[in-house]
């Protein structure tokens, strides 16, 4: 067991095209970790996990992912190292079927066998998508829509998920749930990178966070450290 | 009844080169918007490659038939090297004239090269005649062509919808953008596309020149819109609702040419825009199931 | 001092006018020939490409439907100006008396094909004109080919693939160039003016346009309605130029000639669809020899049909993959960009 930590973000500036998005980002995450990203809208964090998976236009800085430079890859050979991304809004394919979009989600996965084991897994953490299976998943409703999305980011057997607002648009009743089931993931080995507008949600399932503002990092910690702080109450609440 | 038969069964030789090529057709459409003009000069140079092989170098007919494909499939990767790579990302209308332009190049370049005038295109010797029944004769070039097409429609349905590929190439016309994020080679994927557009145009080549017994330098302008219509009637990246479209095309204008006054016969190509209109006004998105968003 | 000033303008325009006449007196009398011909089709072209900056350009929407108003337009006009004794009784075309025995001038010609063609392009185009992008684009496509069709299948009205000929030979340099310099000088105006702005805005962003009180389909019609009027008009000169009409007169390689004029020269810009038109016309008279093929020096030059389209595609593809803009891009002539272009030039020299 190293001490390199899994993904690393040193000193990232970035942005879309000319436009600069992050100025200076340095994020770690070790390995079984579950990091939380938190700020309010338009901060960055979004921008943040796209430039880990490379779409983002990178100006200076480095990502350095299970102890090799990413900084340069394009997105889906990124993917193929063992990350994935359930995104904002779900973002399912529309004119898929359930099962098709989790099949979309195996598709660097070798064999038949490999294939079906991994769709049992996933039946059995979210076992409304088997009922829904043969469903166009344009018909899903919100709450099943994210767990497809969640499920289908899990089918390649990632090592690193990052997680953009599974909450958002979900009830409560639903929001415990996927807090259940994030846990449970990351004690399946997953690191996670988490955002969340949620910050008891976020703080609750993560054991560290960065509090992002205006496309910088404002203030790092433990959760612990984050919850007791009157930065996190006052940069979380006050100007947003 | 005989006549209606007759005209319908003949028809459906030409409904199927028209099939075949909207099928190729609606998947660049479907899988990346792209509207190529450029199309009916892929199927011409599938065409003429054939024709060489054949008729000038004197090669079997199998010969001609890869000859075609790989014409075809040569030429298709060189437009979308030359005239759709370097634009990609500005607009669909940039994308749509640069096409326009492949297209008067290649086509007049040929014209320019092997002038326009018909040049003959031989069949296989087993295709000649036809089959009959009472009044109604089955041409053996027409019905081999229809079964081929059959066969093609089948062999893309499976493709597009069980095959691992077939996934990723609807994931990619739906979210490109989170087709990468799973590991999908994008960028391979959609070449993988336009090969498989460009072979169904090379084979839809060589169903024009079996039917018709010759090419010509122009011979791709009329078909490219004729695809295009019919992919927009089939629903956008269906491939089977392409395929569809092609035939209703084909045999909707031969019947009703049949049946107009021998002088209106010229208004037959106005079949298929009255066609493209009434779909637009009534059902935009297509009689099937459109593929995108 | 201020009016001083305020004097100069009517004269400038006044010695401007002056100018033009004598300029175009002088090329009606020495020009013949070759050069004659060159002259009158950049001015013909000068007016069709600035009508389709105004729907492609200005307002956005990709027309390509120009031939087959141009068709309109010149058979409209045909009916009138082709002489009865070819209408009437060589050819004994199903017209109605009036047109079957009048032979007009060129204004009431002019009047009726631009009017004639606008209708026809409006009536078939304003359906279309809810579709996006790629559709209205096929769908003007699609008329050119209709009419064409419909032009070719009417052997009783337009005697059919055989055509129309024997046409007065009106245009000149007078009629073809008063023309363009006035749709330059309107289109100018057009430009800054309240509607030509509200054409870019619609162009531009659409929604935005609606939101900020522009009525999107009146303008779109008001656009659709003058490009199409002076379309048809260079279709009407086009012919009694050439001298005779066929229903493949205007068919996709014109269309796409002029297509190619407008993005060469800039899309959005006057001058450069002045540019544009005429970079084309001049490819396309210096190479129509090399089309036909011609004896030099006593050796035969083959036939290169269809070289100009090549290199006319050639040239499209090149301006947008390298210079997307085109030469003017969305600017205009203007003293102060002559002078800025002279300035930068200078201190480029200066610093080396």
């Amino acid at each position: 067991m190293n001490n390199q930590p899994l993904l690393e973000l040193k000193e990232v500036t970035a942005g879309y095209g000319k436009m600069v998005v992050l100025e200076n980002i340095s994020i770690k995450i070790s390995q079984g970790d579950v990091v939380t990203l938190l700020g309010s809208n338009g901060v960055g964090k979004s921008t943040t996990l796209k430039t880990i998976l490379g779409q983002t236009n990178i100006k200076k800085g480095e990502i350095v992912y299970k102890g090799r430079d990413i900084t340069n890859l394009k997105t889906y050979d990124i993917a193929a190292l063992g990350m994935s991304y359930c995104p904002e809004g779900r973002q399912i394919f529309g004119n898929l079927t359930t099962k098709e979009n989790l099949i979309s989600g195996a598709y660097l996965v070798k064999g038949k066998k490999q294939l079906k084991e991994n769709l049992e897994k996933v039946y059995s953490l979210f076992p409304i998508l088997k009922n829904r299976e043969n469903q166009l998943s344009a018909s899903l409703s919100g709450g099943e829509q994210e767990m497809l999305a969640m499920a289908r980011a899990l089918m390649g057997s990632p090592d690193l998920l990052l997680l953009d607002e599974p909450s958002l648009g979900l009830a409560p009743k639903l929001v415990e749930l996927i807090a259940e089931i994030i846990k449970n993931i990351n004690e399946t080995g997953v690191s996670i990178l988490l955002i969340e507008q949620n910050a008891k949600l976020a703080l609750d399932i993560s054991n560290y966070g960065y509090l992002m503002r205006k496309g910088a990092i404002a203030f790092e910690g433990t959760s612990e450290e984050l919850v007791k702080t009157e930065k996190v109450k006052e940069i979380y609440f006050g100007i947003g | 009844m005989d006549y209606f038969i007759q005209q319908f069964l003949t028809s459906l030789g030409y409904g199927s080169t028209l099939a075949v090529l909207a099928a190729g057709y609606t998947m660049t459409f479907g899988i990346i918007g792209l509207v190529n003009f450029a199309h009916g000069e892929v199927l011409m140079v599938g065409a003429f490659a054939a024709y060489f092989v054949i008729q000038i170098a004197m090669l079997p007919f199998w010969a001609g038939v890869l000859a075609a494909v790989a014409g075809s499939v040569i030429i298709a990767l060189l437009i979308e090297r030359v005239a759709f790579k370097p634009v990609r990302g500005v607009g669909m209308i940039t994308l749509f004239i640069t096409s326009l332009g492949a297209s008067t190049v290649i086509k007049n370049l040929t014209v320019l090269v092997f002038n326009d005038r018909l040049k003959p295109f031989p069949s296989p010797k087993f295709l000649e005649g036809s089959y009959q029944i009472g009044n109604i004769f089955i041409y053996k070039k027409i019905a081999f062509i229809v079964l081929i097409t059959i066969l093609i429609c089948i062999l893309l349905v499976l493709l597009v919808k069980k095959t691992k590929i077939g996934i990723a190439m609807r994931s990619i016309s739906y979210n490109i953008n989170i087709a990468q994020t799973l590991g999908i080679n994008t960028e391979m994927v959609i070449i993988i596309v336009f090969m498989i557009s460009a072979t169904l145009a090379g084979i839809s080549g060589i169903f024009w020149g079996i039917l018709f017994g010759s090419v010509q330098a122009s011979m791709g302008a009329i078909p490219v819109v004729y695809a295009f219509i019919a992919s927009i009637l089939g629903g956008v990246g269906n491939v089977l609702g392409a395929i569809i479209g092609g035939y209703i095309i084909a045999v909707g204008s031969s019947l009703l040419v049949a049946y107009l006054p021998v002088d209106l016969v010229g208004l037959k190509p106005l079949f298929a825009w009255v066609i493209f209109f009434s779909i637009l006004i009534i059902k935009p998105s297509g009689l099937f199931k459109a593929n995108i968003k | 001092m201020s009016s001083h000033k305020g004097l100069n303008k009517p004269i400038k325009y006044l010695i401007g006018i002056v100018i033009i006449i004598a300029i175009l007196f002088l090329v009606n009398k020495f020009l013949h020939g070759f050069w004659l011909m060159l002259v009158l089709m950049f001015g013909i072209n000068i007016i069709l490409a600035i009508s389709l900056t105004i729907t492609n350009s200005w307002v956005g929407f990709f027309s390509i439907g120009h031939g087959g108003i141009m068709l309109a337009g010149a058979y409209a006009a045909a009916f009138f100006t082709v002489p009865p004794s070819l209408k009437r009784d060589i050819l004994d075309l199903h017209l109605p008396s009036f047109m079957l025995n009048a032979q007009i001038g060129f204004v009431p010609a002019l009047l009726i094909g631009g009017i004639f063609g606008t209708i026809f392009a409006v009536f078939l185009v304003l359906p279309a004109i809810r579709l996006r992008g790629f559709y209205f684009c096929t769908g003007t496509l699609g008329f050119n080919i209709i009419m064409a069709t419909i032009a070719e299948n009417l052997p009783n009205i337009t005697n059919g693939a055989m055509g129309l000929r024997e046409f007065p030979q009106y245009s000149n340099v007078w009629w073809v160039w008063g023309i363009a310099i006035a749709l330059i000088y309107i289109s100018l105006k057009l430009k800054k003016s309240y509607i030509g702005r509200a054409f870019i805005a619609i162009g531009k962003d659409q929604d935005l346009a609606e939101h900020m009180g522009i009525n999107l389909l009146k303008y779109k019609i008001m656009a659709f309605g003058i490009s199409s009027f002076f379309t048809a008009i260079g279709g009407v000169l086009w012919v009694h130029l050439i001298l005779n009409l066929f229903p493949n007169a205007f068919g996709l390689i014109l269309v796409f000639e002029v297509v190619t004029m407008i993005v060469i020269g800039g899309m959005g810009s006057i001058t450069g669809a002045v540019i544009g038109a005429g970079i084309i016309t001049f490819f396309a008279e210096v190479l129509s020899p090399f089309e036909e093929g011609f004896y030099f020096l006593g050796i035969e030059v083959p036939s290169l049909l269809g070289l100009t389209t090549v290199l006319t595609g050639v040239l499209l593809i090149s301006v947008l993959i390298f210079k997307r803009e085109g030469i003017m891009g969305e600017r205009e002539l203007s003293i102060e960009g002559i002078k800025k272009f002279f300035r930068s030039k200078k201190t480029k020299n200066n610093a080396v």
